[in-house]
């Protein structure tokens, strides 16, 4: 440590959370590899991929998550309607709405809210039962029978995760299309609502379904990651376990922003 | 499987199954053990006592390879496990059984299919038979009527017994019990307590159990060790233990007049470290396996 620097200096304090974060992201990166080593593994001959609780963690995520985001998502696209058919009436392209919500919805909305939405849903609830396992000394209890937590909890979440993220983010892009084609068929002329879809299949390309996609999968892993890794490193009993939850939704939200922005700029700068 | 007989002709008395020698650990600033040696001979059961904080259950998790050492080393089977990789330590684990505090069970699991579980990931029996094998471990420890419930749904003693019956799914040759009787009423402690002399019995297998219920100890122990504050006060057939807790005045030395306070109840005054000499090795640490009392 420099001379003059205490250990509670500003510069000592901005290097603990520079290293923690390190620490962090390093950690998260390992667990990814790992599981991705693992899935693989689990395809080849003599491996064993866990297709019974892989399916069961989809539905359970999945499912848990698919009532807030048919009604989140359609609220999403009634907003956008009406937040942007205004500035565009005075120029006379409100017919270009619907050429907006599509590209907006199906490039970043959909993936983001649908992320943060399977963040509290499914994020928090893995948490919590992997954490609540480690307190329970079950995760213990499965390396002494010489099984891998890893194998058998983290990959089957991540993977189902994954899967759930992108099914909702498909449904996340139907929605708020549907949202904004309601308000434009219950608030606005037919010069809005009757080329409503032709506008939009003319607008969106495979490239902004894609895009929205990739983000929804990559959304899905960090979010599993991250709540994986904060259950299996959970100390103290319950209050362990509240922290490991809290800490998993902040993080994922966080991750979750900070990802779209990445991809936002590698879209941008490569014209995707 | 290796079948070791219990009967005292039959035991290898040279070959120590589990071999603990010179184990520090430490969290953060606090040492958790202060140099424990130990040896574990086959067919034997060891009764690991001591109060609460002692290091004990730290031991236990140091024998299964959960934790690792920061000086000294363990030994099961005769392999080092600080040596061993992720694939040779997981071969080994196939060979032992744990049953934990609290049982451990998985909560998403049915108790059949948390029995099951082991022997489904390790063995290719056909489901026939895992099931044949469930319900067989299942009578042993009184459980089948349990075997379509969730965790969830039983008792403190129901959870410990599906412990135990998953515990010995793989037939293994050492059992480790963690504070097998903690949390339960009198008559379930003396249940489990029957329990695990019967398993030791009809499976010959070697045991470890780590426990602080006196009763329990004596009922169960070949041998005994008894631990205070990280160290090994004294290791020993369970007859010596016996003779130190039934003299009606305390041993001269200290250490013996701290388990003579322990194994009645009483206060312990004076603790290592505070004035009271622990000797550098310990008494019986290797002097060769304990004598199952035949039954």
């Amino acid at each position: 440590m420099p001379e003059g620097a205490t250990k509670s200096s500003p510069l000592h304090t901005i290097g603990r959370v520079v290293l923690g974060a390190v620490e962090y992201v390093g950690g998260l990166a390992l667990l990814g590899a790992r599981t991705l080593t693992m899935s693989f593994r689990g395809f080849l001959p003599g491996g064993h991929f866990r297709w019974g609780e892989t399916t069961r963690q989809v539905v359970r995520i999945g499912t848990k998550s698919l009532g807030i985001v048919v009604a989140g998502q359609l609220f999403i696209g009634v907003i956008l309607a009406l937040q942007i058919a205004p500035p565009l009436k005075p120029w006379g392209q409100v017919d270009k709405l619907a050429d907006i919500i599509g590209v907006g919805g199906f490039r970043m909305l959909g993936p983001i809210l649908a992320g943060i939405i399977l963040t509290g849903f499914a994020g928090a609830s893995i948490a919590a039962e992997i954490s609540t396992m480690v307190v329970g000394e079950e995760v213990e209890a499965l390396e002494t029978m010489a099984l891998d937590p890893v194998e058998f909890l983290v990959v089957p979440r991540v993977i189902a995760s994954f899967t759930a993220m992108i099914l909702l983010t498909m449904l996340s892009d139907v929605m708020i299309a549907a949202g904004g084609y309601l308000t434009s068929c219950l608030a606005m002329g037919p010069e809005v609502y009757l080329g409503y879809w032709r506008n939009m299949k003319n607008t969106l390309g495979w490239l902004d379904c894609l895009t929205g996609l990739i983000q929804g999968g990559v959304f899905g892993i960090l979010i599993s990651l991250i709540a994986c890794r904060e259950g299996l490193h959970v100390r103290g009993g319950a209050e362990g376990v509240g922290r490991a939850v809290t800490t998993t939704v902040v993080y994922s939200i966080a991750a979750i922003i900070f990802s779209a922005c990445i991809f936002t700029v590698i879209f941008y700068t490569f014209r995707w | 499987m290796t079948f070791v007989d219990s009967s005292p002709d039959n035991i290898d008395s040279h070959k120590p199954l589990i071999r603990v020698v010179d184990l520090v650990t430490s969290f953060g600033d606090t040492t958790i053990l202060q140099g424990i040696t130990l040896d574990v001979f086959p067919g034997e059961t060891m009764v690991v006592m001591g109060g609460s904080g002692c290091g004990k259950t730290t031991l236990l998790r140091h024998m299964i390879g959960t934790l690792h050492p920061d000086e000294g080393h363990v030994e099961l089977f005769g392999k080092d496990l600080a040596g061993l990789s992720r694939a040779r330590l997981n071969a080994l684990r196939r060979r032992f059984g744990v049953l934990y505090q609290s049982g451990a069970l998985f909560s998403s699991m049915t108790v059949g299919q948390n029995v099951a579980l082991p022997l489904e990931e390790h063995t290719h029996l056909s489901r026939a038979a895992i099931e044949a094998k469930v319900v067989e471990k299942l009578a042993k420890v009184g459980m089948t009527d349990a075997i379509d419930l969730m965790p969830a749904e039983l008792s403190g003693g129901m959870r410990k017994r599906a412990g135990l019956a998953r515990a010995i799914a793989m037939d293994p040759e050492i059992l480790f019990y963690d504070e097998p009787s903690a949390g339960l009423d009198p008559v379930m402690a003396a249940q489990i307590t029957q329990m695990i002399r019967d398993l030791d019995r009809e499976l010959g297998v070697t045991s470890v159990v780590v426990t602080h219920d006196m009763t329990l100890a004596f009922r169960v122990a070949d041998r005994m060790a008894v631990m205070a504050s990280g160290r090994m006060l004294k290791i020993g057939p369970a007859s010596e233990f016996a003779a130190i807790r039934d003299s009606a005045v305390p041993p001269p030395d200290e250490a013996s007049a701290m388990i003579h306070h322990f194994l009645r109840g009483q206060p312990v005054t004076g603790s290592p470290g505070a004035g009271i000499h622990f000797p550098g090795t310990v008494p019986g640490a290797s002097t060769g396996p304990g004598r199952r009392t035949p039954s």
